[in-house]
């Protein structure tokens, strides 16, 4: 369970309120989305969590405990992160850059063990993308690359998810087959999960929950189907939509003149 | 990628056989048969009355300039291997960032002005003030980008070259003569002494890279993204680079600046071998050792002279940065 509890954030220099008492919270094997226009604090909210920075007030507490006073590698084993789509740095082979994942589980002078590979192969396993071990991972989809992302934050062995535009720069097909495959692991695992999309049809398809944040504030939370509303989005991104229904699926269509 | 375990074993072995051929090629003739002998003798004296000459050769100058270079030739191209990892740039090494010639003014100072102090230590504290400099002229805000680290490391070698040449215009001729020579980098006045020093030395700095190294994979990905995956990246930064300018300025002061090894021998092996820092480090120290031997058993056999070894790195060297330059292209130096 992730409880976010009246976070403020405000940079340094240009001093500016980017979150403004920002609660919510994600229960137990629950898939969270967070939807907000750019600009609105998701990202500097994901970077609250995963404590690459330290609001100036609040609590995120994760399992019921605070987070910030945790060293790294206890954090990590919390929570995991998966980035957007990055440029690598060396051409690592798909198994190399799963294992990476494993290190907040091997001490500070120690390689990988037995145990570390078992559970890399169990992770790259799992999401289906076996054949591709011994590939280097800058030579494969961008699709594939975020499977490989995804694998990694599993290897973590972390019950907490963190998504960060899982969906950015993929194509159609490749949206909906990692947003699938991250609903399949996470009702296998009972994994918790908070991702932020900008899609408001993906994240009416895929979460159980919505949080829309704008301007540092939540607009509106919970379940899809009473928060993603013509009057939220336009509150939200100041455009019309009309939503249609057809065979208990809601589309959200923008209305363009 | 997998590498066989044949050419594993051949670079790991690399440097014991560049030893062995360098041990017999030089200007005064001996067999390897004799030399083999000669060996024995040393460990076992009692064997057979020593020829004063030969041994002398053998074991006083060729036996302790070999070692000599491949202790260097390890920690230069580990430290390259480790700054590549933790900076996540491909085309940085000691150098490059100025740790070189901040170590090579350490030591001038120490030969010219400050004979009191030891010249490790000042060569040491020089150094990491030169990659401390150079890193955080480069560093502006969070993630650090590969060409203005690169750039730096260009203005703080120039820097410190330049501190270099004031203290060899005010030196004494006498002292002068010997930091020029020990400038061009070279391994003619190794001895034993200077072997038990890098010895040491790279006991202390080596031990924690090699059993860090695989951390190296996970800090390559990022600040960011290392941090997310639970490492503590200033300590482990600080760690690292601390460790590699020791190693380098051991190196430094006893065989002046010797560039481009670091650059080229972590790019070899990666060809090689792949980019996973768990072998690399390990294959990087034998080929680092292997190729210095050669190059100096190139330097020392090529004229009648006894040319500076770091002019025969340069010289290769520098085709092969243009080389990566040209491959690279957007790669290395996009961002």
């Amino acid at each position: 369970m992730l409880e976010v509890n009246n976070i403020y954030f405000k940079h340094r220099s240009p001093e500016a309120e980017v979150l403004r008492g920002i609660s919510f919270r994600v229960e137990t094997g629950h898939m969270a989305t967070l939807l907000g226009p750019n600009g609105s604090g998701k990202t500097t909210l994901f970077r609250c969590i995963v404590g690459l920075w330290q609001q100036q007030e609040g609590m995120i507490a994760c399992n019921g405990s605070d987070i910030r006073p945790l060293s790294p590698e206890k954090r990590a084993r919390l929570l995991a992160f998966v980035p957007q789509e990055h440029e690598p740095p060396f051409p690592y082979s798909v198994f190399d850059a799963v294992l990476m994942g494993r290190v907040s589980h091997v001490s500070l002078f120690s390689s990988p063990s037995h145990e570390d590979y078992l559970q890399t192969k169990e992770a790259i396993e799992t999401v289906g993308i076996g054949h591709l071990s011994e590939r280097p991972y800058t030579k494969i989809s961008g699709g594939e690359r975020q499977l490989v992302l995804i694998a990694r934050a599993l290897a973590q062995e972390a019950p907490l998810l963190l998504l960060d535009e899982p969906t950015l720069h993929l194509d159609f097909r490749n949206q909906i087959i990692v947003l699938n495959k991250v609903r399949e692991i996470v009702r296998q695992k009972g994994l918790t999960v908070l991702m932020t999309l900008h899609d408001p049809n993906l994240a009416m398809l895929f979460s159980d929950n919505v949080v829309m944040i704008n301007e540092g504030h939540v607009i509106a939370m919970g379940a899809p189907q009473d928060v993603v509303t013509r009057d939220n989005l336009k509150k939200m991104y100041g455009i019309d939509v009309s939503i249609i229904s057809h065979n208990g699926t809601r589309v959200i269509c923008p209305m363009v003149i | 990628m997998k590498t066989k375990p044949s050419i594993y074993i051949a670079i790991l072995l690399s440097p014991l056989i560049a030893g062995w051929f360098s041990l017999f090629i030089g200007a005064y003739d001996i067999s390897p048969m004799r030399i083999l002998s000669l060996i024995m003798r040393e460990v076992a004296p009692f064997l057979q009355n020593p020829d004063s000459t030969e041994q002398a050769i053998i074991i006083d100058i060729r036996l302790p300039r070999v070692l000599l270079a491949g202790l260097v030739g390890i920690a230069l191209s580990v430290t390259g291997v480790t700054f590549q990892g933790i900076f996540r740039n491909p085309l940085v090494d000691p150098f490059i960032l100025g740790i070189s010639a901040g170590a090579a003014f350490g030591c001038a100072l120490s030969v010219g002005f400050l004979p009191q102090l030891p010249i490790q230590i000042m060569a040491f504290l020089f150094g990491i003030t030169a990659v401390f400099l150079a890193y955080s002229i480069a560093r502006t805000q969070g993630e650090i980008s590969r060409l203005p680290l690169i750039l730096s490391g260009v203005i703080i070698s120039a820097f410190f070259t330049a501190m270099v040449s004031i203290v060899k215009f005010m030196v004494d001729p006498m002292k002068l003569q010997n930091i020029v020579f020990w400038l061009m980098g070279s391994f003619s006045l190794a001895d034993w002494r200077f072997v038990r020093i890098v010895g040491i030395g790279l006991a202390v700095s080596l031990v924690p890279i090699f059993l860090m190294r695989w951390r190296l994979n996970v800090i390559s990905m990022g600040e960011d993204e290392a941090k997310a995956m639970g490492v503590h990246v200033k300590r482990d930064r600080i760690i690292f680079i601390s460790a590699s300018t020791l190693a380098v300025s051991v190196a430094v002061s006893v065989s002046g600046i010797i560039g481009w090894v670091g650059l080229m021998v972590p790019h070899l092996i990666r060809m090689i071998a792949g980019p996973d820092h768990k072998s690399l480090v390990p294959l990087s120290m034998a080929g680092g050792a292997a190729f210095m031997i050669c190059a100096d058993t190139i330097a020392r056999n090529l004229t009648s002279f006894d040319l500076p070894v770091g002019i025969i790195t340069a010289i290769t060297g520098a085709p092969f940065f243009i080389y990566l330059m040209k491959k690279g292209g957007k790669e290395s130096w996009g961002r």
